[in-house]
């Protein structure tokens, strides 16, 4: 027990801060945060003769992390589960939004490296609510493996489909707006 | 008028939009790449939001990596890890 204490003491030193980095960013939220990766903690702890050394104790902790990210997620979003087009579609499916027609002007790999680009990028994913903008960064840090995720946040696949689409269609509006300047 | 056509005949383009999502993720069934095939080949609409939807795809899977550093920065990390020792002692 007491060298169980000690490797734990180690561990929150040198993996505190990656962790507190990932739940910032899945979260959004400094005291949820905060909140989870104590959590990730605790879990580990009692969990720990679970551990086999089979990975390496941060890929162990952050794959707690992953799944009391979605515990999170569940509690707070379970009966929430309303996705609505209409801001881009009328009653017809149609595109309510004739700004997608124009082209963007430079969709070049330099526009990818770019930091400033970067940057809006990031503060349009950032604008997206809670609800979608979690389960929308897990699928891309699980390099798009949409079983996996729904798996991991207990979402169905329509839902992943319809968060995506939602989420796309509205990180495309933000760009167009701060970045590419297109007017509707 | 011809927007609605399309609607009338095929699928209307907030499905479609949905079947790019599935595509992106390569999780179409042989109908479904079908229909998404014959709706983008009359409406230039959706083509041109796929192709954006593409770009975004790409971008997201090439930073996501990039997660906000600067964020932690003004986080007292010191204050945490004590909270952490704390909880785990007494747990």
């Amino acid at each position: 027990m007491v060298d169980h204490l000690h490797i734990f003491d180690q561990w929150v030193e040198d993996y505190s801060e990656a962790l507190m980095r990932r739940a910032l960013y899945l979260l959004s939220d400094r005291q949820d945060a905060e909140d989870l990766v104590q959590d990730v903690f605790i879990a580990a702890f009692d969990s720990y003769p679970t551990f086999k050394g089979n990975s390496t104790p941060l890929t162990w902790l952050m794959h707690i992390l992953k799944n009391k990210t979605a515990d999170f997620y569940r509690k707070k979003y379970r009966n929430d589960n309303l996705i609505s087009l209409d801001y881009f579609f009328d009653e017809t499916g149609s595109w309510k939004d004739e700004a997608i027609i124009q082209e963007w002007s430079s969709e070049d790999q330099n526009l990818m490296d770019d930091p400033e680009f970067t940057t809006t990028m990031q503060h349009c994913l950032e604008d997206l609510p809670p609800k979608w903008k979690i389960p929308v960064k897990l699928y891309y840090l699980e390099e798009k493996k949409a079983p996996i995720v729904c798996q991991e946040m207990g979402i169905s696949p329509t839902n992943l489909w319809k968060i995506l689409q939602r989420s796309r269609l509205q990180l495309r509006a933000c760009l167009e707006n701060n970045w590419f300047h297109i007017q509707n | 008028m011809l927007k609605r056509m399309i609607h009338f005949l095929l699928l209307p383009c907030s499905q479609t939009t949905l079947l790019i999502e599935m595509q992106q993720s390569g999780q179409l069934s042989f109908i479904q790449k079908l229909r998404l095939k014959l709706h983008l080949a009359i409406c230039k609409w959706c083509r041109a939001y796929q192709k954006k939807s593409a770009y975004l795809d790409k971008i997201l899977l090439k930073n996501i990596h990039k997660e906000n550093i600067e964020i932690i920065n003004d986080f007292d990390i010191e204050q945490l890890k004590g909270k952490i020792r704390e909880k785990i002692k007494n747990n």
